[in-house]
């Protein structure tokens, strides 16, 4: 409700500005003209969490290979699919911040075991805490682990801590200094992605990401690192306050290989790839050794989709896949040596393989719904409600007589409260029904011939090579696509006042040949990355 | 040089220590000379928790009978009765372990949101007066309750009090805590969407309470440490309390969040623990190996933490997750109900029908749960013995709590939450009457948590939240009254 108050508020200003792109142009924020300051309505700021690989990588830019980070880390948490959606959403808790303090204790006391200590490398050696050495250190430091330049009185403070702490210890600065860094380390600014916004003259409920913030930002989304040099220096500047100039940046770092890792692990998120274990699917036949290639093989379409030149919606029907001995075995294909092998007829995308096969049957037993129901929410993004409370959710087992699954499944069309959601669920699933719950081919459900066929949006099928090239040119697949590509960059669930953004996102991204690296780069350039409705308190 | 890795070792010698054995030591030194209050006068603090078991139990082998009818003739107001738990297998226990004078049955309760979600409706209703945080967008799952659980309210009066504002406990390890929207299952929320991990180790909590950053340090180099950390984390707080202006609600709570982390640090590296006699030495932990738990062990030892943190009065809140709401967990890795119960699928998803959930949707099954229900339950009156082992005051520890003990739902057929079961464990400090049956008609079940926190002396008003839910459906879930009947009038 609160969402689409916002949107009532705001959305005339999307309905008045019928602009053709999303922002890609320069400034309209200067509202002079009365016009409106940005299109569209972009999601509210709010405090991330740095993902545990996030704060490692954060420590070990400020200090390189010298330190190791012993002890858990914050857990990773995934909601709405995606660990970024976590991250704006959730808070520390009292026990990371507990372990977080120790953290940053020991990485300050390692940082300053080896020699030249970093205090050292600034060259100063400080004759007493007023020296102006000292002050240029924390000055620096502070910039690099808050991603921005420390207020005046923030810096009064800090370097006043550098004196008072190195009293406790017969005023060794050097100790000083390194318990100050180690305060600077458990600060929300280091621990939080703080990044706010100020706001925008002409109209006050909308916040603009200052250029420290669009660095951070750019930094953390797309290599999940913090800012480098040449950010720093540009947001030092002034600069990464125009679409164009955040571009530019975008633009280089796509281009180096820090970019893989985000987009590699969208795709992990977003298909479930890591998920398939032992522990969360239990299965009395499988072998570590399967789950492992399985997920491997996920792994290796992930990491291909994240290099330059991918079409995104290959995953849907890339005939090549990196296979393991297990694998091919189930797959039937005769392999010795894991490699990168071209799949058999049978065999396309990652709906034929499987990790998707097999984590969406049940132990023993496919599960078309579940197959349908991943198809139709992940990959064309429609929404089915949960089942009503009151419902039993439990088929007649057995059935009398002789059945598939697949006619067991009959009563959900048959009675008319399932029949509203399992005629769109299960038609996908059925497509799959070639494949049994491990994934391997099989030919007879039950000792009966099997039925794959169905239609999808008035298209029929006959199996999931028909379904396949159905799913591929949907539109819903690309739009979707763009959905689940916005909602990882941003981190956040898209409200209704996005929506322009997203069919303007849409559009460049089919044109593209589905290339989702210009995507994120039309994304991060955006009003909807680079600014912010102001918090609702 | 010499003194920097000293510091390190320091730091890294916090986490471990010489051996004693695990004992229950007593808060005698921080009594008054006739052990009946705390010195400053203060009467002994009562320890609100929560004791929560996944997916409901069998009735017939919990619900006593003889006053349904009596009441339900009579109309409003409720009746009391004595109440014998040896009547029925589940409860049994309870005498067996003879805490039964302790314990209250409340029955006749419902759950008054308008039922949108199974198990989430019941836990929520009952743990927090709320209804679930969603706003109707499927792909934003179950967030979490609206308000916050009956141990956090507790919490939230006591902070300050105790070194640690509460403790989040949990013995079964859920299968999939990761998946979107399944903060839902766990036990402690602290306000809209937002919730508290439990801790699943009893040698990781035994470490958190009682060395790393606390500890009984000595020396020179240890004291100019823990002074350091205090300056420390003082200017940490002043970043946190200047960023706070102008967020958003859930930054907000984020940063209250820090910054009560970061009080609860200050008092302990103030305050140290020399008055609580600790143990060199953590019970053993008990961990999952290759999935695989031991629930009994692990119950045992995090029983015997948690009753060595409260009569050390190290905080005065807890929740304890016996099995995650919603179970999937296979009992037969249990050794004690191995050959007893089935093995099931820990896979913890809905339509798994393999898994213990699944499975306890069949009428075929239900002899498996009245078993797994009795070993619950037979862990529970282990915690409450143990309470109940500590002398403390003119009463033990137990007779100072009061534990709310319940499910989300009442039986696993048709996951029905009317009449959900309630035990309510300890007497708050004589302030409840234990050994007692209380059967509403048909009264809210949130008064449960009213109940406690009154009689624990919490001062709040409402226990929840008035509204329905986001629709607008369903009646007002929380409370303003408690169970009269259950007080105990001075």
């Amino acid at each position: 409700m609160r969402r689409l108050a916002r949107f009532l508020i705001l959305g005339c200003v999307g309905a008045t500005a019928c602009g053709d792109g999303v922002g890609a142009d320069g400034e309209g924020e200067s509202g002079d003209d009365g016009a409106p300051a940005v299109e569209g309505d972009p999601p509210a700021a709010s405090l991330k969490k740095l993902r545990s690989w996030e704060y490692r990588n954060a420590v070990q830019g400020l200090f390189g290979d010298t330190v190791t980070i012993s002890g858990p880390l914050a857990p990773d948490f995934v909601r709405a699919n995606f660990s970024s959606i976590a991250a704006s959403q959730d808070c520390y808790e009292d026990v990371t911040l507990e372990a977080l303090e120790t953290v940053a204790l020991d990485v300050a006391a390692q940082a300053f075991e080896v020699s030249p200590t970093p205090l050292e490398a600034a060259g100063c050696t400080p004759a007493d805490a007023g020296d102006p050495c000292i002050r240029a250190f924390v000055s620096d430091f502070g910039l690099r682990a808050w991603r921005r330049p420390l207020s005046e009185p923030e810096l009064d403070k800090y370097v006043g801590l550098v004196g008072s702490l190195a009293s406790l210890y017969a005023n060794d600065l050097a100790m000083g200094t390194e318990l100050t860094v180690a305060a600077l380390l458990q600060s929300p600014h280091f621990v939080y992605r703080v990044e706010l916004g100020q706001p925008v003259e002409s109209e006050p409920a909308l916040h603009k990401y200052t250029p420290h913030e669009m660095a951070s930002r750019l930094a953390f989304t797309l290599w999940e690192q913090p800012p480098d040099d040449a950010l720093l220096a540009a947001a030092g500047e002034g600069e990464l306050t125009t679409a164009k100039s955040v571009r530019e940046h975008a633009e280089r770092m796509l281009a180096d290989d820090r970019a893989i890792g985000p987009i590699f692990r969208f795709w992990r998120e977003h298909l479930g790839i890591d998920r398939l274990t032992l522990t969360n699917y239990p299965r009395a036949d499988a072998s570590e050794a399967l789950y492992a290639g399985l997920r491997e093989e996920g792994r290796y379409m992930a990491y291909q989709l994240a290099l330059p030149g991918a079409d995104a919606l290959s995953f849907l029907d890339t005939r090549m896949a990196y296979l393991q001995p297990e694998v091919a075995d189930m797959y039937g294909i005769p392999l010795d040596a894991e490699s990168e092998v071209e799949l058999p007829p049978e065999r396309e995308g990652f709906l034929t393989s499987g990790v998707f096969l097999l984590s969406n049957s049940h132990p023993g037993k496919t599960s078309p719904t579940r197959r349908g129901k991943f198809i139709l929410e992940r990959i064309l993004c429609r929404s089915i409600p949960p089942p009503p409370a009151d419902v039993d959710l439990n088929l007649p087992t057995p059935l009398p007589g002789e059945a598939t699954g697949r006619d067991a499944l009959a009563q959900h069309s048959s009675d008319p409260s399932c029949a509203g959601c399992h005629d769109q669920l299960d038609p996908p699933g059925f497509a799959f029904e070639g494949y049994g719950p491990d994934g391997a081919l099989r030919d007879l459900d039950n000792g009966l011939p099997i039925d794959s066929s169905g239609s999808l949006g008035g298209e029929p099928f006959n199996d999931a090579a028909g379904l396949i090239p159905l799913l591929r040119k949907s539109d819903d697949a690309a739009r979707c696509l763009t959905i689940q590509t916005y909602r990882s960059t941003l981190g956040t669930l898209e409200s209704i006042g996005e929506v322009d953004y997203l069919e303007a996102f849409e559009t460049a991204f089919v044109e593209s040949g589905h290339d989702q690296r210009k995507l994120i780069v039309d994304i991060v350039s955006s009003d909807a990355f680079r600014f912010a409705v102001g918090s609702e308190p | 040089m010499t003194k920097r890795i000293s510091r390190r070792h320091l730091l890294r010698s916090m986490s471990s220590a010489g051996a004693i054995a695990v004992g229950l030591p007593l808060l005698d030194v921080m009594l008054n000379e006739h052990g009946t209050a705390l010195a400053d006068g203060e009467a002994l603090p009562v320890r609100v928790g929560v004791w929560l078991w996944g997916n409901g139990l069998r009735p017939e082998h919990f619900f006593p009978e003889g006053v349904v009818d009596e009441v339900r003739a009579a109309g409003v107001p409720g009746a009391l009765k004595a109440w014998d738990p040896s009547g029925k297998e589940h409860t049994r226990p309870l005498s067996d372990r003879d805490v039964a004078p302790y314990v209250s049955l409340v029955t006749g309760t419902s759950v008054q949101a308008a039922p949108e979600q199974a198990h989430h409706d019941g836990k929520n209703a009952v743990l927090t007066g709320s209804y679930e945080w969603y706003d109707g967008d499927p792909d934003r799952g179950y967030a979490g309750p609206v308000t916050p659980s009956l141990d956090q309210v507790a919490a939230n009066y006591y902070e300050g009090m105790t070194p640690f504002k509460s403790l989040a406990l949990g013995i079964q390890e859920g299968a999939a805590n990761n998946e979107p929207g399944n903060s839902g299952h766990f036990t402690s929320s602290t306000g809209p969407g937002t919730y508290i991990s439990p801790e699943y180790s009893p040698v990781a909590l035994f470490e958190r309470l009682f060395m790393r950053g606390t500890g009984q340090p000595e020396g020179p180099d240890a004291m100019r440490l823990i002074e350091a950390r205090r300056s420390i984390l003082d200017a940490v707080m002043g970043d946190v309390e200047a960023l706070n202006a102008g967020l958003g609600a859930k930054d907000k709570m984020c940063l209250d969040q820090h910054l009560t982390a970061i009080r609860q640090l200050e008092l302990r590296l103030a305050a140290g623990f020399g008055n609580c006699p600790v143990p060199s030495e953590p019970p053993p932990d008990f961990a999952t190996v290759d999935g695989q738990q031991v629930l009994r062990g692990r119950n045992e030892s995090m029983s015997q933490v948690l009753a060595l943190a409260l009569s050390c009065d190290m905080t005065r809140a807890f929740s304890y997750q016996f099995t995650v709401f919603q179970t999937g967990h296979d009992f037969s890795q249990e050794p004690e109900l191995n050959g007893t119960v089935p093995s099931t699928d820990p896979n913890n998803q809905l339509n798994e029908e393999t898994s213990f959930h699944e499975a306890a949707h069949f009428p075929e099954f239900q002899d498996n749960v009245r078993i797994v229900t009795n070993f619950t339950f037979d862990n529970f009156a282990r915690l409450l013995e143990l309470l109940a082992d500590v002398p403390e005051g003119d009463g033990t520890l137990l007779s100072n709590c009061a534990i709310l003990a319940t499910s989300e739902h009442t039986e696993p057929m048709s996951h029905s939450t009317a009449d959900l079961p309630i035990l309510i464990a300890g007497t708050a400090g004589d302030k409840l009457k234990g050994g007692s049956w209380y059967h509403g008609n048909d009264e809210k079940v949130s008064k449960a948590g009213m109940t406690i926190l009154r009689a624990a002396g919490v001062e709040i008003e409402r226990f929840g939240t008035p509204f329905a839910n986001n629709d607008g459906e369903g009646s007002d879930p929380s409370t303003t009254e408690t169970f009269t009947e259950l007080e105990v009038r001075s």
